[in-house]
């Protein structure tokens, strides 16, 4: 499974993904609507393009909240890793969201005047040094923009294109996005909702997201380390032993990019940590059917090439390894993508006796 | 070997734990989203009670053009004032420039709240017609109530009186600086602590139209001083640009 464009990626499981969320933001902004229809009514309701754009400004900023949790989520807990398969297409689905939200804004907030909407938006600056009168606006103007070159590359023809390196920090944009997010809410709505209910909520989710990344990080931080010697390229990074079958461990050098060593059949062989296709951390995977697989996206690679099996063509570097006893020593050099390796070979048997 | 979690690969069939994991992980996502929505929609502020009538109506009174457009109708022995606007967010100084003074009949819809009521003339050529008398009536007198200082907000009455609600604040605040520099009388609104709503009409200290000094503190909490006057049933404040302020 690898690179193949069509216009939207279907599977079974992505339909059923879809459906959820289509579902999951269907029931949402119903609930925020009738909610607020069965509260105030009559002569004391809410005017309805007020209450659809606070509904689905409330509605993309949850979105994006649950698409920045569930990176770290699955970092932590691999069972959530389902809901990182399709985190494209919910992304896409977030900036829908906010486009309906950001339109009826144009529309209702700034149009029908004497000026055009656009140019309103723009220049409907109280003043910049003020909290209380910071042109909110504009805070949502930039991050929305962010979402839109976000869901605009959001395919694997501008991954391929861009690169994954450029594509990856385009897409890293989403935390200034998040930032400005929340500033857009305390420095707008909150300012002149006064439930704590807002702040607690907005603030929580701010806490929440810093929370898991840091848990996430600490994580990735207290994998083991090791250093290559003076006198030798060759590392030692373990033993067979501690590595379950078709799993792998992932070693962090010093001023190396992450090795991922994987032992499977009574052979260890050593390839980078970072896929092809959005850097996903193959370490994390398994390998399924004799390849790597990668957890994101189910990416695969031939342990001993670095290749994706034919037809398709990505590849990743690979690194020389061999074994002593039972301990594993890698070359740090990289060999070029996709070059063949002769995996290192042990007797199984006397791993699970 | 330890039991080991299971491997997820989305073009694969769901490995039967994890699948019971997502029956259940999934629907309670999905519920506590939509618990958030339902109570950020029960914590909004109250809308007020503004109301905009769907069908234009037949309103009969005099014209006055200063400081803003409106129109002075007899209802039950007594003036009422009606501000004047047009559709969208303009002023109706262009409709009614030729009839100062004088008796007309407009046809309008009609937005209220707070006993403070205000026209929207419709889109028709007939929106405003002369008569049925033709003389001219003097607009009611103007009674000086002294210098007052007032904690509230700038509003545009078109979307505080039912056109927009909420019509006030600060997510409001780039809608009601359209309206009032479209010509839409700019008014300021107190709220005791009965939660009862005073509205004001803004005028400069001279008594002619006041904009642009008002724009940076439309939409937030702010204190005014000025010569308060009331006019029928209208209050008017000149206020004096140099005292509006954060409270």
């Amino acid at each position: 499974m690898s690179h193949q464009y069509v216009t939207v990626q279907w599977n079974r499981h992505k339909r059923i993904y879809d459906l959820l969320l289509g579902a999951g933001v269907v029931l949402f902004l119903a609930a925020f609507m009738i909610g607020s229809l069965l509260l105030w009514r009559g002569d004391a309701a809410i005017s309805a393009p007020i209450l659809i754009i606070r509904a689905t400004g409330v509605c993309a900023f949850t979105m994006l909240t649950l698409i920045l949790a569930i990176g770290p989520l699955a970092r932590l807990d691999r069972r959530f890793l389902p809901l990182l398969y399709n985190r494209r297409h919910f992304g896409v689905a977030t900036f829908v969201v906010a486009a309906a939200h950001a339109a009826l804004n144009l529309l209702f907030y700034h149009g029908f005047g004497s000026v055009n909407p656009l140019v309103s938006l723009l220049t409907n600056s109280a003043s910049f040094t003020s909290l209380t009168a910071f042109p909110f606006e504009l805070l949502g103007v930039v991050a929305f923009a962010i979402l839109f070159v976000m869901a605009a590359t959001s395919h694997d023809f501008w991954l391929r294109n861009l690169s994954p390196v450029v594509w990856k920090s385009l897409h890293l944009l989403v935390y200034v996005a998040y930032g400005l997010l929340v500033l857009h809410v305390v420095l707008g709505a909150m300012q002149t909702e006064r439930s704590p209910v807002y702040p607690a909520l907005v603030l929580g989710s701010l806490a929440i997201i810093v929370i898991l990344h840091l848990l996430a990080g600490l994580r990735e931080n207290t994998r083991p380390s090791t250093s290559t010697t003076p006198d030798t390229p060759w590392v030692r990074i373990g033993t067979v032993d501690e590595i379950p079958d078709r799993e792998a461990k992932i070693v962090c050098l010093a001023g190396r990019e992450r090795i991922a060593v994987f032992r499977y059949d009574g052979r260890v062989s050593a390839v980078s940590n970072v896929c092809a296709h959005q850097a996903g951390p193959l370490g994390e995977g398994r390998v399924v059917d004799g390849c790597i697989t990668c957890p994101w996206h189910g990416y695969q690679y031939l342990p001993d090439t670095g290749t994706s099996p034919p037809p398709y063509t990505e590849t990743i570097p690979t690194y020389a390894v061999r074994i002593e006893g039972r301990d594993i020593y890698v070359n740090p050099a990289p060999n070029p993508p996709g070059t063949p390796v002769e995996p290192a070979r042990f007797e199984e048997h006397t791993t699970d006796a | 070997m330890p039991d080991r979690p299971d491997f997820y690969v989305g073009y694969l069939a769901v490995p039967p734990r994890l699948r019971r994991f997502l029956v259940i992980a999934v629907p309670l996502l999905v519920v506590a989203s939509v618990v958030t929505a339902a109570v950020v929609a029960r914590m909004q502020r109250d809308p007020g009670l503004g109301t905009w009538t769907s069908e234009a109506t037949s309103y009969v009174g005099v014209v006055g053009l200063a400081p803003y457009p409106m129109l002075f109708a007899e209802e039950n022995g007594a003036t009422r004032t009606y501000l004047l606007v047009r559709e969208g967010k303009f002023g109706a100084r262009d409709a009614v420039q030729a009839f100062d003074g004088r008796e007309v009949t407009v046809r309008a819809t009609r937005l209220e709240r707070g006993g403070r009521a205000m026209l929207e003339l419709v889109t028709s050529d007939d929106a405003v017609v002369p008569g049925p008398s033709s003389a001219r009536v003097a607009s009611p007198v103007i009674q000086a109530l002294g210098r007052t200082t007032l904690e509230g907000e700038i509003i545009d009455p078109k979307c505080y009186l039912g056109a927009m609600k909420p019509g006030s604040g600060k997510a409001h605040r780039a809608c009601a600086t359209l309206c009032i520099r479209g010509g839409i009388p700019p008014m300021f609104v107190t709220i005791d602590d009965t939660g009862a709503e005073t509205f004001y009409l803004l005028t400069d200290p001279h008594g002619d139209p006041i904009v642009e000094p008002l724009v940076p503190f439309i939409g937030e909490p702010v204190r005014v001083t000025g010569d308060l006057a009331r006019r029928a049933d209208l209050l008017v404040l000149a206020v004096d640009p140099t005292s509006i302020g954060r409270p």
